[in-house]
């Protein structure tokens, strides 16, 4: 059984998938994020019946109120509440960013590997590939992407604004992909000429056999840190399109669209700045924790920093 | 490594001081900022606010503005002007000392190639049609002329091979024109639908016809006979200094159009360049093209002295999307009294950004104040806080266009056909609520589309005030009691304004008041011009500023013929009422006819829903002088100036 | 030599292929370029000029527009018809290249220093702390950050000019927030790279022979723990080149970027086209020479693995 063996040469008997839990776990800032971000993500489930209800809730007569006992975030422009905003909105922007990073991951990972694995011309062919889509105007895709499944995602799902946002991950996540195939690709090539890969080819194993069974198990680090890490910068994605004004449609909030809304509303004259502080604080506090949970396990499943 | 990144360092600097501009030129007179940046300065093509106003700087018509009401006064024409009897001829004499900023007599030549520079297809755009729809025989000679267009566009097109498309193919071969050249061919006029249109170009295709030579042919044909058609337009010259107009009908606001920019004279020097196709003065598709850079002050190409004008300023730099200079034209007629030496006005696209440079003495006046804290600045000067800000209600008015066709573009049934749907709609709608607490610019509330109250001896009507047990009445006597059974309704609106903020607002009055399903459609700014004026949409915001003072600036868009009938209203009475609007004499009952017709409007077809008018914030310094504010914002530079202290 | 060549004469069909889909992309988003939100354009005048900029004949302005581009002709711009899109991409290139490459230069600066010291203190309180700042750069959308600065430096404590363009107090404050989230990752991959070889047998030798410590770790560690930032590079640069939009609309600099976004909004279709075409080229290029230098400094990659 020489795939055993094979096997065996770069697997330690305790399993590195538990080492590298156990140096995750040992990571204070890393473990800080998670439980920051667990907390969050309780919170706004738990609070998504008030905020559901609430989020375009408008009393005009509100509008632009400082923080208060009943609004602890204060009010918009349409004199909607600012917690039940950002709460909600933080859903939407996880939903972002979630989606955006699980479509990149697999369409990168299946592509960078294809192209690492068929080699050659193949490979050849498929990177300059990606070096076009590189190159191609990334607001102009966006747009058009809107413009061309608004209709038929909406007759899909049946939600205007849902569809909205689901085109929107498929806007980001197409794009996203490519730093993640070259990635990918990278690290297939270099498995690629490890012994126990040779082994495996010498041993009859097709080339979708050696990728389930050895490459994606060695690969599941770099996967997970780049997924951790394209969550954040999808929802920032999202933000900048928000700021450009093709964003999520209203009134579904995010913390891109709020932090834009709060940015616009803020000067030297007259402060609303309730307005750009809590959603900053949202956003920037939950980015933060991703960021070094990415951090954390990118150490964790670094092999060589032990 | 250390190495690499000085290496880095000193590359930066290098480049840094290497690409380090000129030093700036000493301030200006009087600097300002503008809301957006310079889209043109041709007068026959800009139709941006900001490049209008600079247009008025650097050139002047037949009249020019007086500050404060903007009636005609005196210009490049001298009063008193001449007018026929019934009030459809003018005849104008230039002054013996307007000239241009080169030195040269201003001719009356000049105007009728300004003019007709307007409203050529090539050159004209979208105010073309003040002068299409005012002068005599202009509409015709735009239309002869547009047509010919089309069908040469056509001959070049089957002569280079590239695909057609068949509706704008069939439009073309439908139009005199395009008759001509199927009966030359000896082809059957078209008739009938596309399909019918799609057979002709099928034929024409594969005819055996040299296009090239047939289209230089035809070009040298309507070439011929160009200047002969445009003889018949109303616009003349009587000798060098006396211009002769001629009106389509008589318009009691003429005068006022005459310092309007698609109404301003070019200097001959842009026939240097013209474009030329094989020697012809036009392109082989039958167009007039110059070369576009023709507005600018240091263009030199084929012996072109670079940008000549004839108004209180000359233009000295202009540098895309930064800055823009002026300096006092030493030629001008009246240049003892232009005020400031020199005006630059700096282009800054972030309107916080703009205010910040405002504040801080960067400039001495901003225009169009369109942050989203504009509200608290004009409060503040309310409680006596600050006096730099000046809010100035607008000839121009903010509205939802609803969709009068029974069916929608995409073959669903409209979910407004109904006019008491529309009432309903208009009816339920909280003005007050919206002026209050989203625009917050204490916007007069109105019900009508012409601006309450600004033009002298127009009484505007009632309209359809809040009322929303009527509105829900209406909506139940239409077969939706409670909003059952209505699809839902669709807002369309241009995205990244202040625009989504009252689409909401609206939608959630609809909702609340009416029990209908609302949905937001939000647009980028082009998409949602083409979507607007294909009439794609069920509702549709809209704005539109009075360009003369006059009612019919506003009502003639819902005429049916009229391009800019969105909602597709095709309302007989009401075009009847416009007509005869159109030819009465006496002005009072002129004003009432079109009080009745804007009345009938807005409470028979309800296609209109006016929401507020418009208000214009500016900001300047308490020592700039000159500046007289009103509802047009129209402020002739010459007259402002920095008061030193 | 062979190598270098094949990828350069690669480059055409790349970069034609981004110009085709460009342009089959431009074509196929709705709306109007002449059109305006509220004035309508008489329908005649709309066909003239659609054939004085050859809107009606898309076949034919795709080879124009090729074969003007081969002469560095980009055609007149649509939306600002005075100018010619040579000239702005022309006034705007220079710009851009500026700020790209001070903000680029500003985040090696501060991202390397910090992700070795990081490295080298790892968990300590400087690693957190200077990770924590690194990770701001990227938890906040850089109009966020960007406003941050601009009331502080420029409005509060009045150390820079607010906005504007042309000596050389025009530059740190724009430059800094472009370089803000490059700084962050290029600290991290520093950190990275720093861990993993300050963990490989050679350093353990060079600490052995008794080397001192901080000549260890910036010279014999460093060069090989730049390797990633100076892939990474390549990217980064042509992205500050051209992905400054919010930072030239906050401190209204005239650069590129800003037509990069305004050119598809307006769709102005010659700058459209010229800023992809201006772009993908900075990238190719950029990819090519960090490459080459990749060679230069790690004799045993050669450029065609790249």
């Amino acid at each position: 059984m020489p795939e055993v063996v094979a096997e065996r040469s770069v697997l330690p008997p305790a399993s590195p998938w538990r080492r590298s839990l156990l140096r995750f776990r040992r990571n204070r800032t890393a473990m800080a994020g998670l439980a920051f971000l667990a907390v969050l993500s309780a919170l706004m489930l738990a609070t998504l019946p008030w905020t559901l209800a609430g989020y375009d809730a408008q009393v005009l007569s509100l509008g632009r109120t400082p923080p208060s006992w009943s609004h602890w975030c204060g009010c918009d422009t349409l004199g909607r509440d600012l917690l039940q905003r950002c709460l909600f909105g933080g859903l939407i922007s996880f939903a972002v960013g979630l989606g955006a990073a699980l479509l990149s991951v697999t369409v990168g990972v299946l592509y960078g590997a294809v192209a690492a694995l068929a080699g050659g011309r193949v490979d050849n062919a498929m990177m300059r590939f990606v070096d076009i889509l590189y190159g191609l105007p990334y607001i102009l895709l966006v747009i058009l992407m809107k413009v061309a499944f608004e209709r038929p995602m909406t007759g899909l799902i049946g939600h205007k604004p849902a569809a909205n946002v689901v085109i929107l991950v498929a806007a980001i996540g197409s794009v996203s992909w490519l730093t993640m195939a070259r990635v990918i690709r990278g690290q297939v090539l270099s498995l690629r000429e490890m012994p126990f890969v040779e082994a495996a080819r010498a041993a009859g194993a097709g080339p979708l056999g050696i990728l389930g069974r050895h490459l994606l198990p060695n690969l599941v680090g770099p996967i997970v840190v780049y997924a951790t890490l394209a969550v954040p910068q999808a929802i920032l994605q999202e933000s900048f399109l928000s700021f450009l004004g093709i964003g999520v449609a209203r009134p579904v909030p995010t913390w891109g669209v709020l932090a834009a809304e709060g940015v616009a509303a803020i000067n030297t004259v007259v402060s609303f700045w309730w307005m750009l502080l809590f959603p900053c604080l949202f956003l920037g506090t939950a980015l933060l924790a991703l960021n070094f949970v990415g951090d954390g396990l990118r150490d964790a499943f670094d092999p060589k920093s032990s | 490594m250390r190495k690499t990144l000085m290496a880095t360092l000193l590359l930066a600097g290098g480049v840094a001081v290497a690409l380090r501009a000129p030093a700036p030129v000493p301030r200006a007179d009087f600097t300002y900022i503008n809301r957006g940046s310079f889209n043109t300065l041709d007068p026959g093509q800009m139709n941006y606010h900001q490049d209008i106003m600079v247009a008025m700087a650097l050139w002047e018509g037949l009249t020019s503005p007086v500050p404060g009401t903007l009636e005609a006064g005196p210009g490049t024409a001298a009063p008193p002007f001449e007018v026929d009897a019934d009030r459809r001829r003018y005849v104008f004499s230039l002054r013996p000392d307007a000239r241009w900023s080169n030195g040269d007599p201003v001719t009356a030549a000049d105007f009728v190639r300004g003019w007709r520079r307007a409203i050529e297809p090539g050159t004209a755009d979208v105010y073309s049609e003040l002068i299409a729809a005012h002068i005599e025989g202009a509409r015709a000679y735009v239309n002869w002329r547009g047509e010919a267009v089309s069908v040469l566009s056509l001959v070049r097109q089957l002569q280079k091979g590239s695909p057609l498309d068949r509706k704008s193919a069939a439009t073309a071969l439908r139009t005199a024109a395009g008759a001509a050249l199927l009966a030359r061919l000896g082809f059957e006029p078209v008739e009938g639908g596309p399909d019918a249109a799609g057979g002709a170009l099928d034929r024409l295709r594969s005819a055996p016809v040299d296009w090239e030579r047939l289209g230089d042919e035809l070009l040298d044909e309507h070439a011929a006979e160009m200047d002969r058609r445009f003889a018949q337009v109303g616009v003349r010259v009587l000798d060098p200094r006396t211009l002769e107009v001629r009106l389509a009908r008589p318009a009691a606001y003429f005068l006022d159009l005459t310092w309007f920019p698609i109404y301003y004279p070019v200097h001959e020097s842009i026939e240097l360049l013209r474009e030329r196709y094989k020697g012809r003065l036009l392109a082989d598709t039958g167009i007039v093209a110059y070369d576009p850079q023709w507005t600018k002050p240091d263009y030199r190409r084929r012996g072109y002295p670079g940008l000549i004008t004839n108004g209180p300023y000359r233009l000295t730099d202009w540098v895309f999307k930064q800055r823009l200079r002026m300096e006092r034209n030493p030629h001008y007629w009246n240049a003892a009294a232009v005020r400031s030496a020199t005006i630059e006005s700096i282009d800054v696209e972030y309107q916080n950004s703009a205010w910040m440079l405002f504040e801080q003495g960067y400039a001495d006046m901003m225009s169009d104040l369109a942050m989203d804290y504009t509200p608290e600045l004009v409060r503040a000067v309310r409680r006596g806080l600050r006096d730099d800000v000046h809010a100035i209600p607008a000839f121009g008015t903010y509205y939802y266009e609803l969709n009068a066709r029974p069916v929608l573009w995409d073959g669903r049934p409209n979910p407004v056909a109904d006019a008491r749907v529309r009432r309903a709609l208009a009816l339920a709608v909280d003005r007050q609520q919206l002026v209050d607490h989203i625009v917050r610019l204490d916007n007069p509330v109105s019900a009508t589309l012409v601006p309450p109250g600004q033009i002298p001896g127009y009484r505007s009507p009632p309209g359809l005030r809040r009322d929303p047990d009527r509105a829900r009445s209406l909506l139940a006597e239409a077969g939706y009691p409670g909003g059952a059974g209505l699809a839902p309704i669709e807002i369309l609106y241009n995205t990244g304004f202040r625009h989504e903020d009252a689409a909401q607002a609206i939608k959630r009055m609809w909702e609340t008041e009416l029990g209908v399903r609302v949905e937001l459609v939000g647009r980028e700014t082009k998409a949602f011009a083409e979507d607007k004026a294909r009439g794609r949409f069920i509702v549709a915001r809209s704005g539109w500023f009075g360009d003369y003072l006059d009612p019919t600036t506003f009502l003639d868009m819902l005429y049916s013929t009229n391009g800019h009938n969105f909602p597709g209203l095709r309302d007989a009475r009401y075009d009847g009422l416009l007509d005869a609007a159109a030819v009465e004499p006496d002005p009072t009952r002129r004003l009432a006819l079109l009080s009745e017709a804007e009345g009938y409007l807005l409470e028979g077809p309800a296609v209109i829903l006016p929401l507020y008018t418009y208000v214009s914030v500016y900001a300047w310094k308490p020592n700039v002088r000159g500046l007289t504010p009103n509802p047009r914002m129209t402020f002739p530079f010459q007259y402002i100036y920095v008061e030193k202290r | 030599m062979r190598h270098l060549a094949g990828r350069v004469f690669l480059m055409i069909p790349v970069l034609w292929a981004i110009y085709t889909v460009t342009f089959l992309m431009v074509v196929a988003v709705p709306g109007n370029p002449f059109q305006q939100a509220d004035r309508q354009m008489p329908e005649a005048v709309q066909r003239a000029l659609e054939a004085r900029y050859d809107m009606d004949d898309n076949w034919a302005y795709y080879w124009q527009y090729l074969w003007g581009v081969l002469h560095l002709d980009f055609g007149p711009s649509f939306q600002y018809r005075d100018w010619t899109c040579t000239q702005i991409i022309a006034d705007a290139l220079p710009v851009s290249v500026l700020l790209g490459v001070s903000a680029v230069a500003l985040a090696v600066a501060v991202g390397v220093p910090v992700g070795v010291v990081s490295a080298v203190r790892r968990n300590g309180l400087f690693d957190i702390a200077g990770l924590t700042l690194a990770l701001i750069g990227v938890s906040l959308p850089t109009f966020v950050t960007g406003t941050a600065l601009l009331l502080l430096f420029a409005v509060g404590l009045g150390w820079a000019p607010v906005a504007g363009w042309g000596t050389l107090a025009h530059l740190p404050l724009p430059a800094v927030t472009l370089a803000l989230p490059f700084a962050a990752y290029i600290a991290r991959l520093t950190r990275l790279g720093m861990l993993d070889v300050l963990a490989g047998d050679y350093i353990r030798t060079a600490r052995a022979k008794g080397l001192s410590p901080a000549r260890v770790i910036w010279r014999h560690a460093l060069k090989n723990a730049f390797l990633p930032v100076l892939s990474f590079l390549g990217p980064a640069l042509a992205q500050a080149m051209t992905g400054s939009f919010v930072v030239e609309k906050l401190f209204n600099v005239p650069g590129l970027g800003q037509h990069f976004v305004n050119s598809v909004l307006n769709l102005d279709r010659g700058l459209i086209m010229g800023t992809v075409l201006v772009y993908s080229t900075l990238l190719v290029v950029m990819n090519l020479a960090v490459d080459l230098l990749y060679t230069a400094v790690d004799p045993r990659v050669r450029v065609a693995d790249a």
